[in-house]
């Protein structure tokens, strides 16, 4: 019984982190917030247009993720691009085809942003002793 | 009915065959209606008293009594005045001619108690009851109900025994952290309930919004601050968000560094093999 218990303990130690944060163990919510700022400029998305694709692009986000966990990396493009096409009908639905296809640019953009941003600062990072 | 018996009996007993031979129904009766025509009888004889009395009787009642009165007590005169000296006169003789034995007081109460055991010897309890029923009388003052000793020690064993045809269940008493643990279960399980109701509605909740991020997002439009705030992004920000979105970072870099006017021109690259380790490193790839 007393096992029982400790078991139950444990699991509910586990299992609690993830419950405290939906988006994983990690703080992405500076970052999140600004990709949902940085498409709804780009996109000119309007409050009811915002309203309507930011829930369908959440959906869409977990079933990517989802896929970009395969360690097999041709089946892991093919999946996330079998994703993105399933949901592309969706956006078009909200945005209209031509801003769907810019929301696909504008998405692989943010991405590219951020590593150069990542690269400079490391860049930085190791020119910083040197320059001493 | 066989107690009704037995009492007879023993009433015939006992010596009051009179209250043996009566049967157990009310020996007072009435002719039937008597109750109902009670009231009008006596009504009737009260009226008829009535009428024979002569008018005015009542009012000169009083008077006739009186004259009656005065007739009878006449006394001589002056014997109410003389009447408290001759009294006293009297007991004074009384009380001179029968003066108690000195001490009788004192000899009293034994004197009494004498009398009255006395009395016992002649009629005692013992023989009255004798006469009465032999039965009672033989009992005397001995409990008439026995039991073998040791009777009802074992008694209630003996008897749960032959009801269930097994022995008595043995109790065991359940200690203060069994107790405490029972409880602790019934929480844990409660907590499991809607650990497991939180769990579904999550699961619903996942593919909804992330109120924080909308939130911020708005605030990041509102203040016009794209720009401030991508600059404020550090490595481990960027890196986190990165793995959390599935990306291989050190292959992300590579392809955005690899970038035809960063590359090396074709000439460098025949100059010697260092040339390419320069650039690599320039880039820092390698975290």
């Amino acid at each position: 019984m007393k096992n029982f218990i400790l078991a139950i303990v444990f699991l509910l130690g586990v299992s609690s982190p993830t419950f405290a944060q939906p988006g994983g163990g990690k703080n992405t919510e500076k970052v999140e917030a600004l990709y949902v700022a940085y498409m709804t400029k780009q996109l000119s998305l309007t409050e009811d247009e915002a309203q309507k694709f930011w829930p369908i692009h959440a959906q869409y986000d977990r079933e990517l993720k989802e896929v970009e966990k395969n360690e097999n990396e041709l089946e892991r493009q093919q999946n996330a691009l079998n994703v993105k096409k399933k949901y592309q009908d969706r956006f078009i639905k909200v945005l209209g085809a031509d801003r769907t296809n810019q929301f696909f640019k504008t998405d692989a953009e943010f991405r590219k942003k951020m590593i150069e941003r990542l690269r400079s600062l490391r860049e930085k990072r190791a020119n910083a002793p040197r320059s001493n | 009915m066989e107690n009704k018996n037995n009492i007879q009996n023993e009433q015939e007993e006992i010596g009051s065959p009179v209250f043996g031979i009566i049967d157990n129904s009310n020996v007072f009766t009435v002719p039937e209606g008597y109750f109902d025509e009670l009231p009008v009888s006596v009504l009737g004889k009260v009226v008829v008293q009535n009428n024979e009395l002569p008018d005015g009787y009542f009012d000169e009642l009083p008077l006739s009594v009186l004259g009656k009165i005065q007739f009878e007590a006449e006394v001589p005169e002056g014997y109410f005045e003389a009447l408290p000296i001759e009294v006293l006169g009297k007991i004074n003789s009384i009380s001179e001619q029968q003066t108690l034995p000195t001490g009788y007081f004192d000899n009293l109460s034994a004197v009494v108690m004498q009398r009255i055991k006395a009395d016992e010897t002649e009629v005692n309890v013992h023989t009255e009851m004798e006469q009465l029923s032999a039965t009672i009388a033989d009992i005397g003052n001995k409990h008439p109900f026995t039991v073998p000793t040791g009777y009802f020690d074992n008694n209630v064993d003996a008897i749960n025994k032959k009801i269930t045809g097994k022995q008595p269940a043995v109790i065991v008493k359940m200690g203060t952290a069994k107790k405490i643990l029972r409880y602790a279960v019934a929480a844990v399980v409660t907590g499991l309930m809607g650990l497991g109701i939180y769990t579904i509605a999550f699961d619903n909740q996942q593919a909804s919004l992330n109120p924080v991020v909308m939130a911020k997002a708005e605030n990041i439009l509102k203040t016009n601050s794209i720009d401030d705030v991508f600059n404020s992004l550090t490595e481990t920000d960027i890196t986190d968000y990165m793995t959390e979105n599935g990306s291989n970072i050190n292959a992300a870099l590579v392809a955005s560094t690899i970038n035809d006017e960063d590359l090396p021109t074709a000439e460098d690259y025949l100059f010697d093999e260092e040339t390419l380790n320069d650039f690599l490193k320039g880039k820092n790839i390698t975290n």
